[in-house]
């Protein structure tokens, strides 16, 4: 001890000497530092060090440098074996006289040397450590030499059988990975969207890939047959994907995790592998599960009295008769001939009487279980879910068998095959012209409560589409079927280290979809039945050979690599027919030959494509610190003409495990501590194929002849563009992974730079080309971000555990450049600036909403919403009236501000008015468990998006047509000239025909939501019990949401995947909560 | 399994993998298909007149074609006076008006049609064979429906995109081409057409005469429009040159005789049709007999999209107090199809008293079968029919003095049972008064009302339609629309927001 005192004694006097003429500052800081150390002489001084020598070998025999060998429970004291795994430590005598080695890929050992001056110690393999294995692209690669950004989701098996869609198992669990879905409507469509907007085409959805093989993507569903304006409700296309089976998912998300998928890995890779059976563990799991779904708000419309006192209103400012006597809590209808009617009216608020409750029920049972030489797992199970309107519902199958065999010593075969079976009924979607008898949702808002006719049957009797005609004479049944299924061999090649892998694979699904429209709809009524038909069949295949070199040279270099070649192949056939004039409704979906016109012929389209690839992935580690990863892959797509075929896309990476330093470890804090940087290129081919081919097809409909029959007629139907070529996604990441010693906090930090070009998008373009879009490349997006993801156990034993974490995803994306556009008159706030952009498109067909919302601009975010800024009410002082789309406005109507002052608001006043882009979207979870109770809690969350809340265009305007239900704020708060409002305009003010938007309708979407909480108790089970296990649990999906969202529900999935209309809640279903109760249990 | 068993495996795989074929083969026609083989180009000619047909180019053009007119109310969003389009296209104040703006996309979608096979057909000018003359008159065809096409475009919104080829990646945007310039291209198209068509497509396509009318009509609306004349051509000049197109489809057709059956399916095709679409509800291509038949009339669902101005309505009874096209053009009064009550609006119910009943239904399309119950019908929709031939021949002759005009108007009305009004015998001013209005008597709703109103000028259309309504003896503001007078509004329709948005060439 004092022989270190004297050491640092001369280190302080060597620098005394050489600072000697330097000021006297620094010779106050040394007498400080002096005073420093003497203070410690007092401890040091009565203390006896210990000096310890030793050699570190591994199993083999070998000497192992770069050991750490730590004085235990200190905090810097401790050195690394040199090249010849030799060391020399000296350990203070006031430390305990034991030391700890480590060394990554062996397990820790502790020596105590207090009677020992030298030791010589074997070090031995650590298998748990070896099982940390990452499943990435094409392959698999330990943990600690990962060097992408991706996250794992893992989720219990209680959440898993709660779940129906893989979706749901994403959604607030993976920083970066936003989700959209429809609680309250089994089996509707999802989107998934990783790190912002690659794109704007639309299609944002990731690649999914289930053991190995490439299936299909979300937004893959039937073609609509475009007959009338009814919109087709859109259905998840990951349907078949069982949660249960699910082992772990990974989600990829920067360039050197996805660029091995190449031209389709520029929106993220989520890879899904599904359970195996465990080496001697043979296990039976059952499980069954109720559950009951209820909306979770409504519209607050008018009730009976107000909407009477409502009408006659209008009635009396256009000089009619009213239409209602109202008598205390009875009304009663008033004729045109000014007879009243002496039975009081019906008094109905639909959305109680049609939003029920929904109830379902799960089970299912798997069997897992293996040997040395093999294992298996195998599961089944039945779904069978009710929606909150009656006529939905959704029941389905599945069953899934994964075997993996060892052949022979080297050889060894894995079969994967699983089949899904469903059948659904959905309600109506929403129309697309926005009149209220063709949708069911705003029918069941708007139509109106007093039902003043003598009425029996509601369904027979009452207006054409009122809220039960689409409740009971209405159908959208679709049947499916999906099986999934791969088979691989990997053979272990006379070199060490190398093997080939042939894994191929496929999907397959079938579906049929029918849209029945009965004589009571509006559609069913105009056609006397109408009948639409729909089918998909989607086949994809993949044929993939790999070479993989996995081997460890001298315990310092690392190889994982995969050299492969894959040909994917994807065949869609869809159909569509439409039929009408019934002679008998009475099959609804189930005869279309007793349909008289053929309203659309049976047209078949064919989308087949095949990719043929050459792939690469190189990953070297070096002496466990530093790890460089290299891929590549070089694609080949048939939907792009010759020149423009093949795409290369490389990435780089490196990584630094810095928890294997020596000056990390002195710290004594991390467990794992990793910086990572990566680079790439990742392509996108995400449109459909043909695209640069002309198509001369069948127009919607046929032609007559003068014979009183039809001819078929051919036209041109698009615009080819054979310069079509890839969109090409560059990304630059920054990330830092870190745990800390008993994983108390663990958690990873990631930013990230990334620029698309060479945009694909259906472009809108002008009508006088005879054409409205044409697919094109065009403009460059960037997203930066950065991402964070904490979790915390603070506390962790065998009978109490705490857990609690969360993640944080902050985006922004810019358009970069337009310059296929050009530059024009842009006016923002009155200012015609000169800028390059181009509108979205349009929302409806008819008059209410019949313009963009967006508008995307050279410069700023995507998708912004572009329109009339407004301040309240213009009231009756007002002496400076302004010419309001070429109307002189009176008072009452909405004041839309005069951006340009000159007394007409025109297009010219448009302005940005809102930004559907959130500022971040997050998640939270808390998990607890004691003893066998265990709660689990997960919130996930949008924050600082606008939505454009469309359906408020009539709600929410005291309009007076076709006798519709508006918001009761609408009417009590309405301008009249005895009551100077200046919230909503006057009675008979409407929006229809408006040009553009205002921003009356654009709301805040942030949304917080506790979108699990699942209850468990695990009950001890006795040896001899028949049981191995029992676990009871009580959950609720989507109980709380905390938003300020007026709308049915924040999270907007109307125009799912269109891309050129974002935010906008047009006719969007309600949210729903649901309560689970289940029990699995262990055989 | 054997090492070598593996190996060739992977080879058999790779092998499989490197001779794959990345061309695509899609399931549809293309260009050399489609216009390379007489069958199917005659597929594409049935796709030109199938977009005629279409929603935007049938229902909605006929929509503003009439409301655009100045003779016309709608029920259409909403049952009231001061619904969006009443305050809007019907006043002649059109603004962001949607049924024009889909009618203009489906015109250019027809346009499209007609350059992808005057581009791609090669014509001759001497056909040796059937499939020679046949491909002459589907070319000629499709000159003829272009010229129609931009004629009904540019004398509605007057400056226009000219497309004469199809779009490709490259040219995807038009600037306005003049009016001038663009009636120079409808003269040529048109011209092209009364060479080519040669009658070989048979019944129920148009024959060369349609498009010798077309020209004729093209003439006399250049005659009276100086602006967009040819240089050094006059008035006079072009009301010969008109003369000189009608006549050479004069005595080619002959009038039906009952007017009345014009629309019904029991006249289609008729001698009187020189320019008609081929409807049928198996096509399912026609939803007239939803839009324009009245309210109740029939069992399946109708919206009675168009009423006729009472004024309108009573200037024709006043003319001719009992002609029979009365009861084939107008609907006043009729039996609920379902309950079977009289239902009436004007002029069976007089009162007048609310917007719904202030105004007599256009009865021309409306589907007369009353226990139909399906959105399309079989009704075909005529576009030009001969007895407006022999009106266009009386105001021409009439402007050129050549004393045939009191003939061809003879025939017209000899056909219903009348004579020439007296203001027909009261000189050339008076005779232009009186066929202007013969064209809604005999034609209103037909499609022609808003150009003919303003063929003669905007002095001429505010006087005659304008003014006479806003001013007629029982118009009343609670039910009557009152159609603006602002010559700067009330001439052409703006070029629809759709168009501006997305053609950078266009401001």
């Amino acid at each position: 001890m004092f022989e270190l005192v004297r050491k640092n004694l001369l280190k302080h006097f060597s620098v005394k000497k050489y600072f000697i003429n330097d000021s006297i500052t620094i010779y106050m800081k040394i007498i400080l530092k002096l005073i420093l150390i003497f203070s410690f002489i007092p401890i040091f001084g009565f203390s006896q060090s210990k000096i310890v020598t030793g050699t570190i070998n591994d199993d083999m025999g070998l000497p192992l440098p770069g050991v750490n060998v730590i004085v235990k429970n200190s905090i810097k004291i401790g050195v690394t074996t040199n090249f010849d795994g030799n060391f020399s430590i000296t350990i203070p005598e006031s430390n305990e006289k034991i030391l700890v080695f480590s060394y990554v890929g062996f397990a820790t050992q502790e020596v105590d040397v207090s009677n020992k001056n030298s030791i010589n110690l074997i070090m031995l393999t650590d298998e748990t450590q070896l099982e940390e294995v990452v499943i990435v692209g094409y392959g698999s690669v330990l943990k600690k030499d990962v060097t992408g950004s991706l996250s794992t989701v893992t989720v219990s098996d209680n959440i898993a059988t709660q779940s129906n869609s893989i979706d749901q198992l994403l959604q607030g669990r993976a920083a970066g990975v936003q989700v959209i879905q429809n609680a309250a409507a089994p089996g509707s469509g999802i989107s998934v969207k990783i790190r912002g907007t690659n794109s704007l085409r639309g299609n944002n959805e990731p690649l999914y890939v289930i053991d190995g093989i490439i299936i299909s993507s979300a937004g893959e569903d039937v073609l609509p047959t475009a007959v009338g304006n009814s919109g087709q409700e859109s259905q998840n296309g990951l349907n078949g994907i069982n949660p249960r089976d699910i082992e772990s998912i990974q989600v990829l998300k920067d360039a050197s995790a996805t660029a091995i998928y190449g031209s389709r890995g520029a929106n993220g890779v989520i890879l899904i592998t599904t359970k195996k059976g465990k080496s001697g563990v043979n296990k039976i799991t059952a499980f069954v599960n109720t559950s009951v779904r209820a909306v979770t708000n409504k519209y607050n419309v008018l009730r009976g009295n107000g909407y009477a006192n409502y009408v006659n209103e209008i009635n009396e400012l256009n000089g009619d008769n009213p239409r209602y006597l109202i008598e205390g809590s009875n009304i009663f209808g008033i004729g045109d001939a000014g007879i009243v009617s002496d039975i009081p009216a019906q008094i109905y608020n639909w959305q109680d009487e049609l939003y029920q409750l929904g109830f379902s029920s799960k089970y299912g049972v798997s069997s897992s279980g293996g040997s040395d030489n093999g294992n298996y797992y195998i599961s089944a199970g039945f779904d069978d879910q009710e929606g909150i309107v009656s006529n939905s519902s959704f029941k389905s199958g599945d069953l899934r068998i994964n075997l993996n065999q060892n052949l022979n010593e080297n050889l060894k075969l894995e079969a994967r095959v699983s089949g899904f079976f469903s059948s659904s009924d959905f309600a109506e979607g929403g129309d697309l012209i926005g009149a209220s008898n063709q949708s069911f949702i705003r029918n069941v808002i708007a139509f109106r409560p007093v039902i003043a006719e003598e009425v029996e049957d509601l369904v027979e009797d009452l207006d054409l589409s009122n809220p039960f005609a689409w409740i009971n004479d209405f159908s959208d049944v679709s049947k499916e079927e999906r099986y999934i299924g791969s088979i691989g061999l990997k053979y272990q090649l006379p070199l060490k280290g190398l093997s080939y892998e042939f894994r191929a694979g496929g999907n397959l699904r079938v579906k049929d979809r029918r849209r029945w429209f009965g004589l009571t709809t509006f559609n069913g009524f105009n056609a006397n039945g109408q009948l639409n038909i729909s089918t998909l069949k989607s086949a994809s295949y993949q044929v993939n050979n790999f070479l993989r070199f996995n081997r460890t040279f001298n315990r310092k270099h690392r190889i994982n690599s995969v050299l492969g070649v894959t040909y994917d192949v994807r065949n869609i056939s869809s159909s569509i027919y439409a039929v009408e004039d019934f002679v008998t409704t009475q099959f609804t979906t189930e005869q279309p030959s007793l349909g008289n016109v053929i309203k659309r012929p049976l047209t078949f389209f064919k989308r087949d494509q095949q990719i043929l690839s050459i792939l690469g992935r190189f990953n070297y580690t070096f002496n466990n610190k530093y790890v460089l990863t290299a891929s590549f892959r070089r694609d080949g797509v048939s939907k792009f003409a010759e020149n423009n075929r093949y795409g290369f896309f490389p990435s780089f990476a490196l990584a630094w495990n810095l928890n294997n330093e020596m000056f990390i470890q002195n710290l004594n804090l991390f467990e794992a501590l990793k910086l990572r940087v990566g680079w790439g290129q990742i392509g996108n081919h995400g449109i459909g194929p043909y695209g640069t081919l002309s198509n001369y097809g069948v127009s919607n409909n046929l032609y007559g002849n003068s014979d009183g029959g039809t001819n078929v007629p051919i036209a041109l139907l698009n615009v080819a563009n054979p310069d079509l070529t890839w969109e090409t996604t560059e990304q630059l990441n920054f990330g830092l992974d870190f745990e800390t010693n008993n994983t108390t906090l663990s958690g990873s930090f990631d930013i990230y730079e990334k620029t698309t070009k060479d945009l694909l998008q259906n472009a809108n373009i002008p009508t006088s080309s005879g054409f409205s879009n044409i697919l094109v490349n065009q403009g460059q997006i960037s997203n930066k971000g950065i991402e964070l993801n904490l979790n915390i156990t603070p506390i962790s034993n065998n009978d109490f555990e705490l857990n609690f974490g969360g993640n944080i995803a902050i985006n922004k994306t810019e358009i970069q450049n337009l310059a296929s556009q050009p530059i024009q008159d842009f006016y923002i706030d009155g200012i015609a600036e000169q800028r390059r952009f181009y509108f979205g498109s349009r929302i409806s067909r008819g008059n209410i909403f019949k313009y963009p919302a967006n508008v995307f601009i050279e410069g700023e975010e995507t998708s912004l919403f572009y329109g009339f800024e407004t301040d309240g009410i213009i009231q009756a002082n007002n002496t400076d009236l302004p010419e309001i789309f070429e109307e002189a406005a009176v008072p009452g109507d909405v004041n839309i501000v005069d951006q340009n002052n000159d007394g007409i608001i025109d297009l010219t006043d448009r302005t940005i008015i809102g930004n559907p882009n959130p500022d971040f979207v997050y998640g939270m979870n808390l998990n607890l468990k004691f003893k066998g109770f265990s709660a689990n809690l997960l919130f996930n969350g949008v924050y600082g998006n606008d939505i454009v809340n469309g359906n408020l265009l009539q709600l929410d305007n005291a309009e007076g047509i076709s006798f519709n239900n508006i918001l009761k704020r609408a009417y009590t708060n309405a301008w009249r000239p005895d009551n100077a409002s200046n919230t909503h305009p006057r009675i008979g003010y409407t929006t229809n025909g408006q040009p553009a938007l205002t921003d009356r309708v654009i709301e805040d979407g942030s949304y917080l939501r506790l979108s699990n909480i699942t209850l468990s108790y695990d009950f001890r089970m006795k040896e001899n019990s028949v049981f191995e296990s029992l676990n009871f649990y009580l959950a609720g999906q989507n109980l709380f949401t905390w938003t300020q969202y007026s709308g049915y529900n924040p999270e907007v999935s109307s125009f799912l995947y269109t891309g050129l209309i974002n935010g906008v809640d047009w006719n969007g279903g309600p949210n729903a909560r649901t309560l689970i109760m289940g029990i699995t249990i262990g055989l | 399994m054997k090492k070598t068993s593996i190996i060739n495996l992977s080879i058999i795989a790779l092998m499989t993998i490197l001779s794959c074929d990345l061309d695509e083969d899609p399931i549809f026609l293309d260009e050399s298909t489609v216009y390379g083989n007489i069958e199917v180009a005659k597929g594409a000619l049935d796709g030109i007149y199938q977009g005629i047909t279409s929603y935007g180019s049938q229902e909605q053009r006929i929509f503003v074609q009439n409301g655009f007119s100045g003779l016309f109310a709608t029920g259409k969003n909403g049952n009231v006076l001061d619904n969006v389009n009443n305050l809007n296209l019907f006043s002649l104040k059109p603004t962001y008006d949607l049924d024009s703006e889909s009618m203009w996309g489906a015109m250019y979608a027809i346009i499209a049609r007609c350059n992808g096979a005057i581009n791609n057909i090669m014509t001759k000018e001497e056909p040796l064979t059937s499939d020679d003359s046949g491909f002459n008159d589907i070319a000629g065809q499709a000159y003829f429906v272009r010229a129609w096409s931009y004629f009904t475009l540019t004398r509605l919104f007057k400056d226009i995109p000219l497309w004469l080829t199809l779009p490709d990646n490259e040219n995807l945007a038009q600037s306005t081409t003049s009016s001038k310039n663009v009636y120079a291209q409808i003269i040529e198209d048109a011209k092209i057409a009364t060479m080519l068509i040669n009658g070989s497509m048979g019944a129920g396509y148009p024959k060369k005469f349609a498009a010798n009318m077309l020209l004729a009509k093209v003439y006399m609306t250049l005659a009276t429009n100086s602006s967009i004349r040819e240089d050094g051509v006059s008035e006079s000049q072009y009301w010969q040159m008109a003369y000189d197109e009608a006549i050479k489809a004069y005595g080619q057709y002959s009038l039906v005789t009952d007017y009345e059956t014009l629309f019904t399916d029991s006249n289609e095709n008729s001698s009187e049709s020189i320019f008609e679409l081929q409807i049928s509800q198996d096509a399912a291509n026609s939803q007239m007999g939803r839009n324009y038949t009245p309210f109740k009339y029939k069992v399946g669902n109708h919206f009675g999209w168009l009423r006729v101005h009472a004024d309108v309505y009573n200037s024709h009874v006043n003319t001719y107090p009992n002609d029979p096209r009365i009861n084939g053009t107008y609907l006043s009064e009729y039996e609920h199809a379902t309950n079977g009550n009289t239902l009436k609006v004007y002029p069976a119910n007089a009162t007048r008293s609310q917007f719904r009943n202030a105004h007599p239904y256009l009865f021309k399309f409306t589907e007369k079968d009353k226990q139909h119950n399906n959105q399309y019908n079989d009704q075909n929709v005529i576009i030009y029919r001969y007895a407006e031939l022999l009106i266009m021949l009386s105001e021409i002759s009439n402007e050129l003095q050549n004393g045939q005009q009191l003939g061809y108007i003879t025939e017209v009305l000899n056909r219903v049972g009348m004579t020439p009004h007296p203001g027909y015998l009261s000189g050339q001013d008076d005779f232009r008064n009186a066929i202007m209005n013969e064209y809604r008597f005999e034609l209103i709703g037909e499609g022609e009302d808003a150009h003919n109103n303003r063929r003669r000028g905007f002095d001429y259309f505010l006087n005659n339609t304008i003014s006479k309504h806003n001013n007629n003896s029982i118009f009343s503001s609670n039910v009557d629309i009152n159609l603006s007078t602002d010559p700067s509004r009330v001439m052409t329709l703006p070029i629809p927001l759709t168009e501006i948005n997305t053609n950078e060439l266009i401001d």
